[in-house]
């Protein structure tokens, strides 16, 4: 017997009910509109390719969540290709990391939990064009969001204090937790922030630091990062959303099923999706509506998946922009040695950030900007393989005494900054490779704007000047050239204009009147850092307008 | 659906993790002998058996032994093959990472080509002298052979113990690294209270 809440009496549909949605992928933005549908009294199906682990599932072992891949997507299953542009090969290369379970990457997230600023909806107003860049303005500004941004917050935990950033947006409700204590990296950020006359404040995160709505509060054991939370205090929506979704007895969660085609019919209506279960058969699962939430990458492959007669280029890809203007946020990373114990390896990753770079002076010719943090997010064996500086030595006495000397004595600044759209960015399917389901795999084609190198090189050397104010005893940088590749954005973008946008601003398909896309995918422009908040708020936001178009008979066309 | 009713709080190795019908089910769907292996593994380990491997002939097990313990020597802790690198080389390579067994094999034939072009009549990387095959590593430092055997190295001196590496919890010890479910403020030596209040006076303000 059990005692998890998540046990609460658990509603099956049959393949043949028709259910008001069906919703692909249990992520951070699938978990919230789940929940939020089955409020407001719809039938939901959350169908979610990945495992439905559990607290007990969680362990602070390296090797299960690298080379195991038990939170993330697994190359062995889902192979990926990768080239710079249109005009080379694409060859085998596993380019991007998401979260693969019922919670998707806000399971193993860092939880640096950034609203976006009023600029960031209006970055073509803000810039005028820039050569090369697909940039434009949001169908939504900051104001209509901020009532769901303050929503997110309360609904899902997160800790911080109001005010303590003077760059923040302005926001209707404080948060609803304090910030969690300062760690050894947040005073030497602090130290040095000030003395550059910066505006060091405490971090949003989407981690709970006191009890809140039946979860304890964070217990520090720093396998957060990369890792899931065994003490349900980071606010994922697998220890959030989903089991009060459940909770309606309105909602089932599928896992194991990977929806492989959208379903249409002869007047473009969806009718459903089709899906492989966990022993690989195909049903076909019927619904009113479909949500898809399966992510940047996942979202438009699927799409592009669903061509068929009526919709040749791909499911609602009349205007082609299906699976362009990819986007990661950039960023810059250097690292520090201390005289005395930082102990990084404790606690949450950050706990101070600034942003006073969030937009740059025009003086330096950069559109964007980008907000830094000082952190820790290695763990032992990523520490003795990666962390150390780049001319240390990588074998031997002299890399065993440094590996010794310096674990507990460092920290890290980690710059997220923009990343300009750009339409040969892009999600298509691979050609000649297939997953281990026969579909065809995810190839990505990317190369950073001018403008994105010239930001990174920015902000690593804020970066090392931060570290060198703080009082570190030795600085070191790592390349720009290989950033991280885990916030998938932009691949569906929102837009009025259905000739150069996927979705509405509702998150309506231009091309399908019971089709919903919502997830990183909706983004017009990056924005400049963590994307998971405005993903969970624009969630929320999509949620109340879809039962909104469901209530008044408005979604069947 | 039924899972473990509690999260595991103390014991938290990779047995007990199998022994969880969630993860077994999961766990059985992409890495399939990891089960059995887990177990047997953890059966011999206690008590102390000689080796047997599984994926690693005995040869390739003392090539790969001296390699690791140049990479990782003793000094005032253990040296690689001290924490058991090369039972979670065997380990790794039986289980959960099979598919990597070929490249392996091909790097200590590599390690043995690099050994014998430095030391013709050597026999294997393991017969020469320390000195001897710290020259030969370093004419293959910048090679993949070399970065496979680093990597090994490293992810068995440093993984979980229950991996059959870091016996002891060694290479955690090593370097002032310990595996807690929870940890209290302050984390270190810049948060103490007296010492934020030095550094940072205007806290107090
Ligand atoms: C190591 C790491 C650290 C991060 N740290 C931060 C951070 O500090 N702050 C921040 O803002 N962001 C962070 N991120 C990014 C964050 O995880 C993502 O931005 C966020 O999870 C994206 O939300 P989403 O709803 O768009 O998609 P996801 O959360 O990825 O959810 C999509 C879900 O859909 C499922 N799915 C996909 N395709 C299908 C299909 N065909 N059928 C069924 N199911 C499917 C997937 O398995 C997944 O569960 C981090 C990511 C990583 C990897
Ligand atoms: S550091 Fe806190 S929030 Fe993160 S996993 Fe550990 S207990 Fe959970």
């Amino acid at each position: 017997m059990t005692r998890d809440v998540r046990q609460a009496p658990a509603v099956r549909y049959a393949p043949t009910d028709d259910v008001d949605f069906v919703i692909v992928g249990a992520g951070a933005a699938g978990g919230v509109v789940a929940r939020e549908l089955a409020r407001s009294g719809f039938r939901v199906l959350v169908l979610e390719q990945g495992p439905y682990l559990r607290e007990s599932d969680f362990k602070h072992d390296e090797l299960l969540v690298g080379e195991g891949h038990q939170l993330t997507n697994i190359p062995s299953l889902q192979p990926q290709t990768f080239r710079a542009t249109a005009d080379d090969k694409a060859t085998r290369r596993d380019y991007l990391i998401y979260g693969r379970m019922v919670g998707g990457g806000s399971v193993h997230f860092t939880a640096n939990y950034w609203r976006l600023h009023e600029e960031d909806f209006i970055e073509r107003t803000r810039y005028g064009s820039v050569p090369g860049a697909a940039l434009e303005d949001w169908p939504i500004r900051y104001a209509e969001l901020e009532p769901y941004y303050s929503r997110a917050e309360w609904e899902l935990g997160v800790s911080g204090i109001a005010g303590a950033n003077p760059f923040d947006p302005p926001r209707s409700r404080p948060y609803p937790l304090p910030p969690l204590p300062i760690k050894p990296s947040g005073v030497l950020m602090e130290i040095g922030a000030r003395k550059l006359g910066w505006h060091p404040a405490p971090a949003p995160l989407a981690i709970i630091s006191k009890s809140y709505r039946g979860r304890s509060g964070c217990q520090h054991c720093g396998f957060c990062e990369s890792f899931g939370c065994e003490w349900k205090a980071k606010s994922s929506t697998l220890a959030t959303m989903i089991p009060e979704a459940e909770r309606t007895g309105r909602c089932e969660i599928r896992p194991n099923s990977y929806v492989r085609r959208i379903q249409t019919d002869s007047r473009g209506r969806v009718t459903g999706v089709v899906y492989f279960d966990a022993q690989k058969r195909e049903v076909m699962q019927r619904a009113k509506a479909v949500v898809v939430c399966a992510n940047g990458a996942e979202t438009p492959r699927l799409l592009l998946m669903s061509a068929s007669n009526q919709f040749p280029n791909g499911l609602a890809n009349s205007s082609g922009v299906v699976g362009k203007h990819l986007m990661f946020n950039g960023g810059a990373f250097a690292g520090a040695l201390f005289e005395h114990e930082v102990n990084g390896y404790k606690s949450v990753q950050v706990s101070r950030y600034v942003q006073d770079h969030y937009r740059l002076d025009p003086k330096h010719g950069i559109v964007g900007g980008g907000g830094i943090d000082m952190r820790f997010d290695w763990y032992p064996i990523s520490f003795a393989m990666e962390a150390l500086p780049t001319d240390a030595p990588r074998w031997g006495a002299d890399f065993k005494k440094m590996v010794r000397e310096y674990f507990t004595r460092t920290a890290y600044a980690l710059a997220h900054t923009t990343q300009l759209p750009q339409e040969a960015s892009t999600i298509t399917l691979d050609p000649e490779l297939k997953d281990a389901w026969g579909l065809p795999a995810i190839r990505t084609t990317f190369t950073e704007h001018p403008n994105d190198m010239k930001l990174y090189q920015f902000f690593l050397e804020r970066n090392l000047e931060l570290l060198n104010a703080a009082g570190a005893t030795r600085t070191w940088a790592f390349s720009i050239d290989a950033p991280w590749q885990v916030h998938l954005l932009g691949t569906c973008r929102m837009g009025n204009d259905p000739k150069s946008s996927v979705v509405d601003k509702f998150h309506r398909a231009h091309d399908v009147p019971n089709l919903f896309i919502v997830d990183g995918s909706s983004f017009v422009t990056c924005g400049t850092g963590q994307p998971t908040m405005t993903i969970q708020a624009l969630a929320f936001r999509a949620a109340e307008a879809i039962a909104g178009f469901a209530k008044r008979g408005e979604i069947r066309g | 659906m039924s899972h473990a009713t509690d999260p595991v709080r103390s014991r938290r190795d990779f047995i007990a993790l199998l022994g969880t019908t969630a993860s077994t089910a999961w766990l059985a769907t992409i890495w399939p002998p990891a089960i059995a292996d887990a177990r047997e593994a953890g059966d011999a380990a206690s008590q102390g058996q000689a080796p047997r491997y599984r994926a690693l002939t005995k040869q390739q097990a003392e090539d790969f032994g001296a390699v690791a313990d140049r990479i990782i020597p003793r000094d005032d802790a253990p040296g690689a093959r001290d924490v058991g690198v090369v039972f979670f080389a065997d380990h790794l390579l039986a289980t959960f990472s099979p598919a990597r067994k070929p490249e392996f094999d091909q790097a200590l034939a590599a390690l043995n080509e690099a050994a014998r072009k430095h030391v013709p009549d050597a026999g294997s990387f393991a017969s020469l002298t320390p000195t001897q095959q710290d020259e030969t590593l370093r004419s293959i430092e910048t090679t993949d052979a070399f970065n496979l055997l680093r990597s090994i190295t490293i992810s068995g001196y440093f993984s979980h113990p229950s991996h059959r590496g870091n016996r002891d919890q060694a290479g955690w010890k090593a370097i002032g690294f310990q595996d807690r479910m929870s940890w209290t403020s302050p984390f270190g030596y810049y948060d103490q209270p007296d010492v934020m209040a030095r550094l940072m006076p205007w806290r107090r303000a």
